[in-house]
């Protein structure tokens, strides 16, 4: 059983700034909506703006409790909803074969590669010389995407292995890839994880229409995301119906 | 309330370039993100025939208001300048004469920075007394000299004049705002569609009380060479959505909900 949720930040806030700026904070409340012991799987979650507004997004195999998270972050007294839970179950039961739906996805594109450039170089010679055993093939290192044109190319490679075909342009839609698909945004998250070290993000979302072609591996992305960067917001794919 | 009813000329301002300066000195030319007042009746001033010494009291009763349809972009042209014979240029130090001098050898040629908008369209409205915009419009189509966007180099593109959709050359019976709430917003390509623009209002400074109130230094006293300033001008900031743009589609794209296939709760 799989369970959406909506759960409103209030920005006035400091706790809903916090969830707004840090996906590590954000990460560790949405694993605090569980109760210990608990087969909790990998929640997948998105954080939405609207303007000023915004709301999170997650999805998880168990019901949550958001009650923490509105306390501190939401709106204390005021009347109306706070956050909003509904069943997985009546998308689940949509997907099928060749069937239409408008995606919206937030993910980190990055490659692994044996040559890196930059200041990537030097830390893979370090991993190398401290990890690869003598005669073994080295590990390669994970290298973001950066531009606008490499992440959407990454995009568009790897939506077939994800059970998905990006839907053939109709004439009500456009984009200049010549696919019913856009990116909308692009950001570089950068926050310290509780360890201490830094973590870079290179985030883009794509927005459009796709068209299910194996409906077994897209139930698997939907419900367990795609690429990296899962516990930070990335890889949680949303459908609604194609306008 | 005779200034409501008063009739409107509304201009369209686009081109490659536009460059509207009201504070620039010496080799850095800035330009603003809006038309100044003083571009816009320097324009109207130049559609007329008028000389530089000429008077401009009449123009500086109109009340003018910009809606932003496309910002556009900034440029920095690189930009020298020498004296075509190789000499050197003129400093601004006098020798006992009275004379300029001539500045060091090494200086033949000097970088100075001049800065554009590029892309950029705006719609103006400008609101007077019947017989002076009248004489306006006809001028706007029938300029005396050369008409440009802030500076010369900057050529308008197309038809400067907006008629209302009757074909008339004014536009009557309406406020400055509810002028600029009308006029068509036109889609450019490649640029993203947005759901409302930004307006700059005249207003007049005893309505200082309520806010979204701002102060700009562009109103000129005279365009004389030899008695050049500025004065001050009270104006609003509203925000306007005219025909031609589709809030509502900008909104559905936002809005979709991925509740929306789970049924109710």
């Amino acid at each position: 059983m799989s369970y959406l949720s909506k759960v409103f930040i209030n920005p006035r806030r400091k706790a809903g700034l916090r969830y707004i700026s840090n996906p590590q904070a954000t990460h560790a409340a949405i694993m605090q909506a569980f109760p210990p012991e608990t087969e909790i799987g990998r929640p997948l979650w998105r954080l939405e703006k609207e303007g000023t507004r915004a709301h999170l997004l997650v999805l998880s195999n168990l019901r949550p409790d958001w009650s923490h998270i509105t306390e501190e972050a939401g709106w204390g007294d005021a009347e109306g909803a706070q956050a909003k839970i509904a069943s997985y179950q009546p998308l689940i039961d949509l997907i099928s074969r060749g069937r239409e739906f408008h995606f919206k996805t937030t993910v980190n594109p990055v490659h692994s590669t044996t040559s890196p450039q930059g200041k990537y170089a030097k830390e893979a010679a370090t991993k190398t010389a401290l990890n690869t055993p003598e005669g073994k093939r080295p590990r390669g290192t994970v290298v973001p995407h950066k531009t606008v044109a490499h992440q959407t190319k990454w995009f568009q490679d790897r939506v077939e292995r994800w059970g998905f075909e990006l839907s053939p342009l109709n004439s009500n839609t456009s984009s200049p890839a010549g696919k019913a698909f856009t990116l909308t945004n692009r950001n570089v998250l950068k926050f310290k994880h509780t360890k201490g070290s830094q973590i870079t993000l290179n985030t883009a979302t794509f927005e459009g229409l796709i068209r299910i072609s194996d409906p077994e591996v897209a139930l698997n992305s939907l419900l367990n995301g795609v690429g990296q960067g899962k516990a930070y917001g990335c890889g949680l794919i949303t459908l609604t119906e194609p306008q | 309330m005779s200034q409501q009813h008063n009739p409107i000329l509304v201009l369209r301002l686009r081109g490659p370039l536009q460059s509207w300066g009201i504070s620039s000195q010496f080799n850095r030319r800035t330009t603003e993100n809006v038309p100044s007042k003083s571009g816009i009746i320097g324009l109207l001033a130049a559609a007329e025939g008028r000389q530089r010494t000429a008077s401009i009291d009449d123009l500086l009763e109109l009340k003018i208001g910009v809606r932003i349809d496309a910002p556009g972009t900034q440029l920095r042209d690189y930009h020298t300048v020498a004296n075509f014979d190789g000499s050197n240029l003129l400093i601004s130090d006098v020798n006992a004469q009275g004379h300029q001098k001539r500045g060091d050898s090494k200086k033949q040629t000097l970088v100075t920075k001049r800065y554009y908008l590029q892309d950029a369209e705006f719609i103006v409205a400008i609101q007077g007394n019947e017989q002076l915009m009248e004489k306006l419009a006809y001028a706007v189509e029938h300029p005396r000299f050369p008409l440009a966007l802030g500076r010369r180099s900057c050529i308008p593109t197309g038809r400067l004049l907006e008629c209302n959709e009757n074909g008339q050359k004014l536009w009557r019976g309406m406020s400055l705002r509810e002028a600029l709430s009308a006029v068509n917003w036109r889609k450019k390509p490649g640029v993203s569609e947005p759901y409302r623009l930004p307006v700059i209002l005249d207003e007049s400074s005893d309505s200082i009380k309520d806010g979204m109130l701002d102060s700009i230094t562009d109103v000129p006293v005279s365009f004389d060479p030899h008695k050049r300033g500025f004065t001050s001008r009270t104006v609003r900031h509203i925000w306007v959505t005219p025909p031609g743009l589709s809030p509502e589609a900008e909104k559905n794209r936002m809005m979709s909900d991925p509740f929306s296939l789970l049924g109710a709760e």
